[in-house]
């Protein structure tokens, strides 16, 4: 019995749970509006307006998507801004080796690859819109 | 020659012959009456050592078959084990690493042990613009990675950002 519960933990570390891709696109600004950021980046509103020199944060969009076979997996948002999950596979110590490329304007801008555990998020800044900037913010979740 | 026993014997038994035990006797006149003595203590022997008659043999050769039955079926005493034995050592130390094992794997945490505070990991690995003119930097803070990019093209104005 014991023996049988070491090797199922064993096979359960390694098993490939379902991930999913979620994004979301930022507006960092300095404009008079109530910052409202999604719930999985409520720890991070403070330091990302100090991070970024902007004293709100406005969530502009949100997507996610399960993961598919490689090169199906897309983040698309508004602007034409997108990103596209290139390659995504599990380490041995949980966590994940992530792919991915951001567009614009159907242009690549940046090809990128990171290592991250499940709900870290990983923040691009991107290009300048009205006085503030995008913020794009991609997470590896389940 | 016989020896002294040998004629002594043999006269006890009657075994001499006449002359033989008429000489014996003349020479050991002391021992004459021994014979007499001899003679009584056979018969007497004789007489104990006949076997006698049992009331109801068969009923006591039932009782030893049944004596001799118990004592040939009866248990060979165990040997006494000892909690030390060989096997028991043995069986502790394969519960003992099984113990082990399991508190190993469920109490020990084992993984990214970087920050216990927080799991945050974003680790940039490997950046590559596709255009010259954009820049790419990585700020690694503590529970906040940013890939900062610069030289991208301004989103007009006028462009619906909502989604």
């Amino acid at each position: 019995m014991v023996t049988f519960l070491f090797l199922f933990e064993i096979v359960a570390s390694h098993a490939q749970a379902t991930e999913t891709l979620w994004g979301c696109l930022l507006y960092a600004s300095n404009d008079g509006q109530k910052s409202k950021v999604p719930a999985q980046l409520g720890t991070y509103s403070q330091r990302l307006s100090n991070a970024f020199g902007y004293s709100k944060l406005h969530l502009l969009g949100e997507d996610q998507t399960a993961v598919r076979a490689t090169g199906q997996n897309w983040l698309i948002f508004a602007g034409n801004i997108k990103v596209q999950f290139t390659s995504l596979s599990q380490t041995d110590d949980s966590k994940y080796l992530v792919g991915l490329q951001l567009f614009q304007e159907e242009k690549p801008v940046i090809e990128t690859q990171a290592r991250v555990s499940q709900d870290s998020p990983l923040f691009i800044k991107g290009p300048a819109w009205r006085d503030g900037r995008i913020i794009i913010v991609v997470m590896v979740t389940s | 020659m016989k020896t002294f026993e040998e004629k002594y014997t043999a006269w006890l038994d009657g075994a001499l012959k006449s002359e033989e035990a008429n000489a014996f006797e003349s020479e050991h006149a002391l021992i004459i009456h021994e014979k007499g003595d001899f003679l009584k203590l056979k018969f007497l022997l004789r007489e104990d050592f006949q076997g006698k008659s049992l009331d109801d043999p068969d009923f006591f050769n039932s009782q030893i078959m049944v004596q001799i039955e118990r004592e040939t079926t009866k248990p060979i005493p165990s040997v006494s084990r000892s909690w030390f034995s060989l096997s028991h050592l043995a069986w502790g130390g394969v519960f003992a690493l099984t113990i082990g094992f399991v508190l190993f794997f469920t109490m020990i945490p084992h993984g990214d042990l970087s920050n216990p505070r927080s799991g945050y990991v974003a680790e940039v690995l490997k950046t590559k613009t596709a255009d010259p003119k954009i820049r790419a930097t990585v700020d690694s803070q503590k529970d906040m990675t940013i890939i900062k990019l610069e030289g991208l093209d301004k989103v007009p104005t006028n462009k619906d950002m909502n989604r």
